[in-house]
Order: C-alpha cells, then structure tokens, then sequence
C-alpha cells in the first residue's frame, strides 16, 4: 500500500520540492500551507508521516504538533520537523512536543528519501 | 520635566555622552585645581623665604600644599560619590532610541546582505544545474542514437550466425553506451539534487525579507511616536502640559520595547545554499 506523507509548509516553492521528491520515491503526499491546514487535513486522511514547517502563519509547526500528539490516531505517528530553525532551543522544545526528528532546510532530496524511508519504510 | 517622569520610565544606564562630560568636567577640576595649589604654594614659599628660616619655608609650603589639595578635593568629590542624576527624560529618549534603532539598522544591513549570499549561491546552483542538465541532455542523445544504432544492426543479423569480430566490437560499444547513459542518468540525480536545494532560497530569502519588512514597520512605529512628541513639544505650554509630553515619552518607549521584542529572534540562519543536518531523536 502506498504510504501518504503530509507536507505542511507556507511556502509553495518547499511544498512543490517535497512533493517532486517524495512522489518520485513513491510516496502519496498531501500538502497543507500552514498548521491549522494541516490539522484539519490530518484528521480527514489517513497519514503515515508528517513533515512540517516551523515558522508559519496562523498556526506554527510546534503547535501543530502539539495538536495532533492530542489525537489518538497521531499519537504514534512520526512527525518531522523540516525547518530554517537550527538552534537547540527550538530541537528541545521540538522534541518535547512530540517530534520525531528535525530537518534543517535547504533539504538534500535524496537525504530527505532516506530519512522518510527510514522512519516508515 | 518632572518627577513623575523620571519614575515612569525604567532605570537605564547613564548615556556614555553625559559619562563623557562628567569624567571631562572631574579632569578639569584636578587640573585648576593643581595650578591652584601649585600658585598657592609658590607664593607662600616666596613670602615665608623673605620672613622666615629654611624650616619654616618648607613647612608653609607644605601647608599650602595641603590645603590646595584639600579644596580640590572638596570640589572634586561630588562628582566621584554622587551618582550621575537620570537626566532629562528627554535627553534619556533620545539617547535610548539610538541605543535601540542603531541595532536594528546594522541587523537590516546583514539580513540584507544574508539575502544577496544566498541568492547568489541559489543562482550558481541554478545556474549549474541548468549547464549540466544541457550537457547531459546532449550526452543522452548521442548515446540514444549510438544505442539504437548497433540494436539496428544486431537486429539484421541473422540469428544463427556466430559473432565474429566486428560484431563483438558492435556489442561492446553497445554495452558501452549503455552503461554511459546509466552514469548520464546519475549525473542528472545529481544535478536535480542541486536545484531542489538551489530552489529552496525562495523560501529562506522570503523568511529574511519577511524579517527585514517587520524591522521597517517596528521603527516606522517608533518614528510616528516621535513624531507625535515633537508635534507636543512644538505646542505652547497650555495646549500640551507636561503630562501630555510624559504619556507621549512613555509610548515612545513602549514603542522601541515593541521593536525589540518583534525582532528578537532571527528566522534564518543560514549563510548559503548547502543542505541543512539531520536528526533523529
């Protein structure tokens, strides 16, 4: 079965990159602009990953992921945060709200296959 | 200004300006006040050697000397025990916004410049990408026609006939070109690799802009109050009181708080186009 990854980023130039380059590895990628996009459209697929921005409108990536930790489908979801941020700080809190791993952005194509195919085959 | 003012407004440190003129004014003093005893103690010693022994010169000198130190260090000490006073509210704002925007400007700068470097690098990836995507489309063509070429002429072979020679040579080549194609392929990962990356500058320059834009804004915001202060302080006495010019102080102030806190944090910290680390927790 192929697997879905949710891309969720404001900016449409990162979206199309992470979906050119998981489409190309096989995976189905559904995209959100911002977090509260991507809340709503984790409820209503069935998602296997979940690769997020930081820094967004109306809803950041750490409170998203705060948001769908709260659901009992996501709770043992692998959420990766692909990000500008690269300061601990921002891992630590990252981690503390139930990320999985963190990308630093710009993000190498075949590096970000590896690591999704990594974490869910 | 008064009172009420200085308390309003939080404790900042004494301006380097006024620090400045405080250390100059203490300098002066022990420098007057050094010709002072210096005159004093000559003209004692010249009057006490017309009057007096050797002795008593000396000590009178002495004496005089003392006494000129003593004054000047009453003079002096004032200024080295007594804090500096907070100053005018006024004074205190104005250098406190240099303090504040001085910052910002400087940051605008090298967001700035962070956004030309990473243009620059994102264009040379781009730039790169497209040569070599040329090249290799150029390369795949020739070995496409190389490829077709000896799979025709195998194909009009008969099928029962042994491979001589030119026919080995024929496969070869064949293989060859094959294997060339399957490096070309490879190469073209590479070269979209490199794009991806280069593309992403969109996203990072639009971060930094973003960035840029909220410090214009915040300083705008505290441009417009001090506007609004200056318009107060060019106004007569009885249209703006000294609370008007207080209240107006204070939101000057907020508004350099506001201004900080609005940019504290910089979004993007990468100074090129190389990918980012990974981890896993």
């Amino acid at each position: 079965m192929t697997k879905t990854v949710l891309a969720v980023d404001d900016s449409a130039s990162i979206r199309q990159m992470v979906a050119f380059t998981l489409k190309s590895a096989g995976y189905e990628v559904v995209e959100a602009v911002d977090g509260e996009d991507g809340l709503t459209k984790a409820k209503n697929h069935s998602i296997q990953l979940v690769l997020t921005d930081q820094n967004m409108p109306r809803m950041d990536g750490l409170t998203l992921i705060r948001g769908l930790r709260e659901l009992p489908q996501y709770k043992s979801v692998p959420i990766l945060m692909l990000t500008t941020e690269s300061s601990d700080a921002m891992k630590t809190q990252g981690r503390a709200a139930g990320a999985t791993g963190w990308l630093v952005k710009p993000f190498d194509p075949q590096k970000l296959i590896d690591v999704v195919k990594k974490v869910i085959g | 200004m008064t009172e009420n003012t200085q308390q309003a407004l939080p404790k900042e440190p004494v301006p380097a300006a006024a620090s400045n003129c405080a250390a100059l004014s203490r300098t002066m003093a022990l420098i007057g006040g050094g010709i002072w005893t210096l005159l004093v103690a000559g003209g004692a010693s010249w009057w006490l050697s017309v009057v007096a022994a050797s002795f008593a010169n000396m000590l009178a000198a002495l004496l005089a000397c003392a006494a000129g130190w003593f004054f000047l260090l009453l003079r002096v000490a004032p200024a080295t025990t007594v804090r500096q006073p907070e100053g005018n509210p006024l004074e205190r704002l104005v250098s406190e916004s240099g303090a504040y925007l001085r910052p910002q400007l400087a940051a605008i700068k090298s967001e700035s410049d962070q956004v030309l470097v990473l243009l620059a690098h994102a264009i040379a990836q781009l730039s790169e990408g497209f040569h070599g995507m040329h090249r290799q489309t150029g390369i795949q063509r020739q070995l496409s026609l190389a490829v077709m070429s000896a799979a025709k002429e195998a194909a009009l072979l008969p099928a029962n006939v042994t491979e001589d020679e030119s026919q080995h040579r024929l496969r070869l080549q064949h293989d060859q070109a094959i294997e060339k194609l399957a490096i070309s392929a490879a190469e073209v990962d590479l070269l979209i690799s490199a794009a991806v990356k280069g593309l992403q500058v969109n996203d990072l320059v639009s971060q930094l802009i973003g960035h840029v834009l909220q410090r214009v804004d915040a300083i705008d915001a505290v441009v417009d109050r001090l506007d609004g202060l200056a318009l107060l302080l060019a106004a007569q006495p009885a249209v703006a009181g000294p609370h008007q010019v207080e209240a107006q102080i204070r939101l000057v102030h907020d508004s350099l708080q506001a201004l900080v806190a609005a940019t504290e944090r910089p979004p993007v910290s990468q100074q090129s186009m190389r990918e980012g680390e990974i981890e896993l927790f």
